[in-house]
């Protein structure tokens, strides 16, 4: 089998159909490591992530800064005249360079200052962290309903491959990612909060029944996925020997498959969780807006369509320091779940 | 390369004898060439002047009908007529979006795989941050910055695209580079574009095909989730994302308004995305 | 498998603790539209944040259900010969939420405060000086008599503050303190805003004990939160969603004819737009009937003169007559060119507005002109139409009284502001400023028809609608009186 080298974000495609071996190390370095390394490969891997992050700032930044449409004009409204909109530009220091203003906003940045909003004129990192748990929350809830209804499908799928279980399973799979997120949260509103009455219309942080429905809209997106790749891996781990001999050994169906192939067909699926992160995010706009849910994701939109560049700035950094942060996570995860790349460590 | 042709021939008979055999595919396949069939013959069947865009304030919001199959929507016009029309708007501008993003990011990708060292680092970092940002959010920021519009929404979402097709042409190269073939063309002294041209893309086409399968079903819900923003194709142009998203006002009453847009937005992605399996089932030699 | 399902328990466990305190018949919750950026009354001229800004303060006048400015902190006032001088005789006694006594000092600071606020330029520049004459005395200067004052005075711009919060810098984006029926709590950013009655408020403390506001963005998801009982009053019931509420007989749908006027604004400057007989083509060809009947699901009345028709001194004289094709035709001869020629984009902001852009668009086709709709996000929009760089839009806008109205939309002053259609015209400068000048009410109708008459023979821009504005709420609540220009007052409110 080809060795794959793993990148830092591999594209799902790549990653799923590679579940043997991978290395570590982007850029296809291989390197032997020794379990007091794990640290060392940490640090340079969050180390990594500073010019990522501040790259994303530049290219978001000019993105921004490009757009038609003019913050200051934005704060003071229609009624507000010329003169007084230059006046406020001056004030928020928008009329210097754009290079000046992003290297002020990078050196405040490197200080963690975030800047002021500005339409609220709060401290952006108040504004974001008064959000992010709501998010992340949504997420966590997201990932576990998907990975609650993927696994079982992906195993019945693989198991009865190639029966009609195997396409039911997939075809109620990718119903998540075949309907738009607002549609899909729409229709669940209709029929499980206005007909069923089971659930509240609008999202509620502290509730259980609260984050249901926006859970399973966010996580039905992401479930296809998942099931497809543990569809695939539980396929590739059936044809290994170890399974035949267990099987020869005559260990029930039942447990070969729940004890000896599942947790080795986990591993992949893992990899996809870290993946769909990005996608979670993502969704989580839209999710947030049809059930009223106060996270980052709709302060983000709000604030791309506001020109509020500093709030954008810095939803967008804290989306990729998740994102890397998760991947990472991942990575090393992965290196420890998985016999084969652990026995690398020791 | 004669060789290289007859390899291709011959993987493209096998590929296509599996995909035969896989039932979900051939059912994604047959839909997705009825879409398209029925997007390219549109306005055979409806007059884009009085059905689509025409509108009947005789005729609001009727329940689904022989006359109207589909109802009618808020402005008297045949829901039918404007799902049929929409799916040239849909399926125009994912593939337009995709199809420029696999061209520039596979030239990329291959650069970057083939010559590796700084430039493929260099690559690499870039695209590293363009992925740290999750696809939507970016394609909203940039129709922000670009304004709205069939041209610039292809522009956006094919930004957007281009860093996956990248990373994955070039894990694809990188895998091939090394190998015999490749050895063999470059000692009997074949340019560097020849080999990547001739002898690596070839090779390649797996994958990307079934990224751009993929590819397409997410740019198709993008722009629907954009048209949610506000930020879609202008109508009165039907685009199933903006017929979708302006039927939600109606959905507690109308409820047959966002069904069926729904439903043609879900039976093309449903059909993209069995196609893509698929395929890829059919190129992975492992899972037979 | 069983540790991770094990785990799940525990996450699930965790979620479900921590129940929100439901409601009682104390506590009313409402849902409305927009988040707030700030809750300052001066940062901001948005009518949500405003809302916000009347339950927690109070002006020296406030508007009473018929829009007339009536005395709120102020108990009396007086006017000297010259009309020139104000003298304010404030209530005393009031409270601030932190048990302050409300002065005069607080009123001076405050409205001197707001004079530095560019958003609210509009409200202070009535007066200018505001001074303190004894602890419960306050003389406000305005430059010539203007009867514009006290509608300004019951705007959030000059709700009064604390002057020793003022002067300590306390951060009244987000902790406001006044004087008003409700004390504010909490602001669960991108959730909700919590209040609690202010039991030592002046004019008897409120029914409604706990308040927590609500931001639901989306307006299917906000009507149907109400049908669903989590919410008591919603603001701002989409129009195409209505069935589920006046069916409920638990449910109450409110319509108030609003005073904002809705138009498909032309920027007069540009191209054929330039000509009034290619504009009164427009106004012709449109069938508003359709326009409300698609875009409010017939929720507004149809408007034909350039102004609010709700205020005194309004005049539908020297309007084109309705919906008329033909005559549309005829003004175009009458222009002479080719109908082909005229270019037209009509931005549009919601969904509301992209309804009934379509139905002009198939209007303006059938003479034979060709436009186009284009959609934008705030900040464009606000950018490319402040600069003057559009054909046309929809729009609309509200004022407090005719001349405000008049003044904002035709005055040459508020060219790149909010006079859109770049109407510049020295006479109707020139009335506009006589009929706030005017000392009586007759002679300012007279002047105020006048200008009317002159605008509506410009058509400057073209009327739509004036919509209604819709709320909703559980028919248990009592007292609810909601002004035209959507204001109301929750401290009157109460269960029954």
């Amino acid at each position: 089998m080809l060795r794959k080298p793993g990148a830092l974000f591999p594209s799902a495609a790549g990653r799923k159909r590679r579940a043997g071996t991978r290395s570590l190390f982007q850029n296809g370095s291989q390197v032997e490591i020794g379990s007091e390394n794990v640290l060392k490969y940490i640090g340079k891997r969050l180390l990594a992530m500073i010019p990522v992050v501040l790259g994303v700032t530049l290219i978001v930044y000019c993105i921004m800064s490009l757009a038609p449409g003019d913050p200051a004009r934005t704060i003071l409204g229609e009624q507000a005249t010329e003169e007084q909109v230059q006046a406020l530009r001056d004030e928020m220091g928008l009329n210097d360079p754009l290079l000046v203003q992003y290297v002020r906003y990078v050196w405040k940045l490197l200080h963690g200052d975030f800047g002021t909003s500005y339409s609220s004129r709060i401290d952006v990192s108040k504004e974001i962290w008064s959000r992010f748990p709501n998010t992340i929350k949504l997420a966590l809830v997201a990932s576990l309903v998907s990975v609650i209804f993927a696994l079982p499908l992906g195993i019945v799928a693989a198991v009865k491959q190639n029966t009609f279980f195997d396409s039911a399973s997939m075809f109620f799979a990718i119903i998540g990612i075949s309907c738009p997120t607002f549609w899909f949260g729409l229709i669940l509103i209709l029929v499980f909060a206005v007909h069923l009455k089971w659930f509240p219309v609008s999202g509620q942080v502290d509730t259980l029944k609260g984050i249901i429905l926006p859970a399973v809209t966010l996580g039905f997106n992401s479930m296809a996925a998942m099931a497809r790749v543990t569809r695939s891996s539980m396929l590739e781990v059936i044809r290994q020997d170890y399974i035949r001999t267990a099987r020869a050994k005559g260990v029930s169906n039942r447990n070969v498959i729940l004890q000896h192939a599942v947790p080795n067909a986990m591993i992949p699926t893992v990899t996809v969780i870290g993946l769909r992160i990005g996608g979670l995010l993502a969704g989580a706009v839209i999710c947030e807006t049809v059930f009223a849910w106060p996270g980052i994701g709709r302060l983000l939109v709000q604030s791309i369509m506001s020109r509020n560049t500093p709030v954008v700035l810095g939803c967008i950094i804290i989306f990729s320091i998740c994102f890397s942060l998760v991947n990472l996570i991942v990575d090393i995860l992965y290196a420890f779940i998985d016999p084969r790349i652990k026995s690398q460590y020791q | 390369m004669d060789n290289s042709d007859f390899r291709q021939r011959s993987m493209f008979a096998e590929t296509w004898k599996r995909l035969k055999k896989n039932r979900g595919a051939m059912i994604g396949l047959v839909i997705v060439i009825i879409l398209f069939l029925l997007a390219i013959f549109a306005g055979v069947i409806f007059d884009y002047d009085t059905d689509v865009i025409g509108q009947n304030y005789n005729e609001l919001l009727q329940e689904p009908s022989w006359k109207h199959p589909f109802g009618t929507d808020e402005m008297g016009r045949d829901l039918l007529a404007r799902i049929i029309y929409g799916s040239r708007a849909s399926l125009f501008i994912s593939f337009a979006a995709v199809c420029l993003a696999a061209v520039v990011g596979c030239f990329f990708g291959a650069i970057s795989g083939y010559f590796g060292g700084r430039i493929d680092s260099v690559i690499m970092r870039i695209t590293d941050m363009f992925l740290a940002i999750p696809e939507t959010l970016f394609a909203i920021t940039l129709v922000a910055a670009l304004g709205t519009g069939t041209f610039t929404l292809i522009i956006a979402l094919a930004i957007s695209n281009i860093p996956i097709f990248c990373r994955l042409l070039r894990s694809s190269v990188m895998t091939q580079r090394g190998s015999e073939h490749i050895e063999a063309a470059r000692a009997i002294g074949a340019k560097t574009s020849t080999i990547i041209w001739d002898h690596i893309l070839p090779n390649c086409i797996a994958p990307v095909l079934v990224q751009f399968t993929l590819s397409i079903a997410v740019t198709i819900l993008t722009i629907s989730g954009l048209s949610f923003l506000g930020l879609g194709v202008s109508p009165p142009k039907p685009e199933w994302g903006a017929l979708l998203s302006s039927s939600r006002s109606y959905m507690r009453e109308h409820t047959y308004l966002t069904i069926f847009p729904g439903l043609a937005i879900m039976t093309t992605i449903l059909s993209l995305n069995l196609l893509g399996d698929g395929l890829r089932d059919a190129l992975d030699p492992r899972l037979r | 498998m069983k540790r991770i399902l094990a785990l799940a328990l525990v996450l699930v466990m965790m979620l479900t603790l921590a129940p929100l305190a439901f409601a009682d018949n104390d506590t009313l919750i409402v849902a409305a539209p927009d988040e707030s950026a700030t809750l300052s009354t001066t940062a901001h001229d948005a009518l949500q944040t405003a809302f916000l800004n009347v339950l927690s303060y109070n002006g020296l006048m406030k508007l009473d259900y018929e829009m007339n400015p009536v005395c709120d902190l102020a108990e009396s006032y007086d006017v000297s010969e010259d009309g020139c001088t104000w003298t304010f005789h404030l209530r005393q006694g009031v409270k601030f939420h932190n048990g302050e006594e409300l002065t005069a000092d607080d009123v001076v600071a405050s409205m001197i405060a707001a004079q530095s606020e560019p958003n609210v330029a509009n409200f202070t520049k009535d007066y200018t000086s505001v001074e303190a004459a004894d602890r419960y005395t306050v003389v406000i200067t305005t430059p010539s008599f203007t009867s514009n004052l006290l509608y300004s005075l019951a705007n959030h711009a000059n709700f009064i503050l604390p002057k020793a919060l003022l002067e300590s810098g306390h951060n009244f984006n987000e902790e406001p303190v006044g004087t008003g029926a409700f004390k504010f709590v909490r602001w669960n950013h991108g959730d909700s805003i919590e209040y609690v009655a202010n039991e030592d408020y002046y004019a008897g403390a409120p029914a409604i004990k706990n308040l927590i506001w609500r931001f639901i963005p989306e307006g299917t998801s906000r009507s149907l939160v109400l049908e669903a009982g989590e919410v008591d009053f919603v603001i701002d019931v989409d129009a195409a969603n209505l069935g589920g509420i006046e069916n409920n007989p638990d449910l109450y749908l409110d319509t108030i004819d609003s005073i904002t006027l809705n138009f498909l604004n032309l920027n007069d400057t540009k191209g054929y737009l330039s000509d009034a007989n290619v504009r009164k083509a427009i106004d012709c060809a449109v069938n508003k009937q359709a326009v409300v009947q698609i875009a409010e699901n017939g929720h507004a009345a149809v408007a034909y003169a350039q102004a609010p028709t709700s205020f005194s001194g309004s005049t539908t004289e020297g309007c084109v007559e309705g919906y008329n094709p033909e005559k549309a035709k005829e003004y175009l001869a009458a222009w002479g060119g080719n109908p082909a020629d005229i270019e037209i984009s009509i931005i549009c902001s919601n969904d509301a507005k992209v309804r009934a852009a379509q139905v002009i668009l198939a209007n303006l086709k059938d003479i034979g002109i060709n436009a186009t709709i284009e959609q934008m996000d705030l900040a464009t929009y606000l950018d490319v139409t402040a600069a003057g760089d559009h054909t046309a839009f929809i729009g609309g806008y509200s004022a407090s009284s005719m001349i405000q109205y008049l003044m904002l939309n035709f005055h040459s002053s508020a060219i790149g502001a909010a006079n859109k259609s770049r109407v510049n015209d020295p006479e109707i400068d020139a009335l506009i400023e006589a009929a706030d000048a005017a000392r009586t009410t007759e002679e300012r109708n007279e002047i105020l028809v006048k200008v009317n008459t002159m605008l509506n023979e410009l058509c400057p821009q073209v009327s739509l609608y004036q919509n209604q504005r819709l709320y909703a709420y559980k028919t248990g609540l009592s007292n609810v009186n909601i002004l035209p220009n959507g204001y109301f007052y929750v401290g009157e409110w109460s269960w029954d």
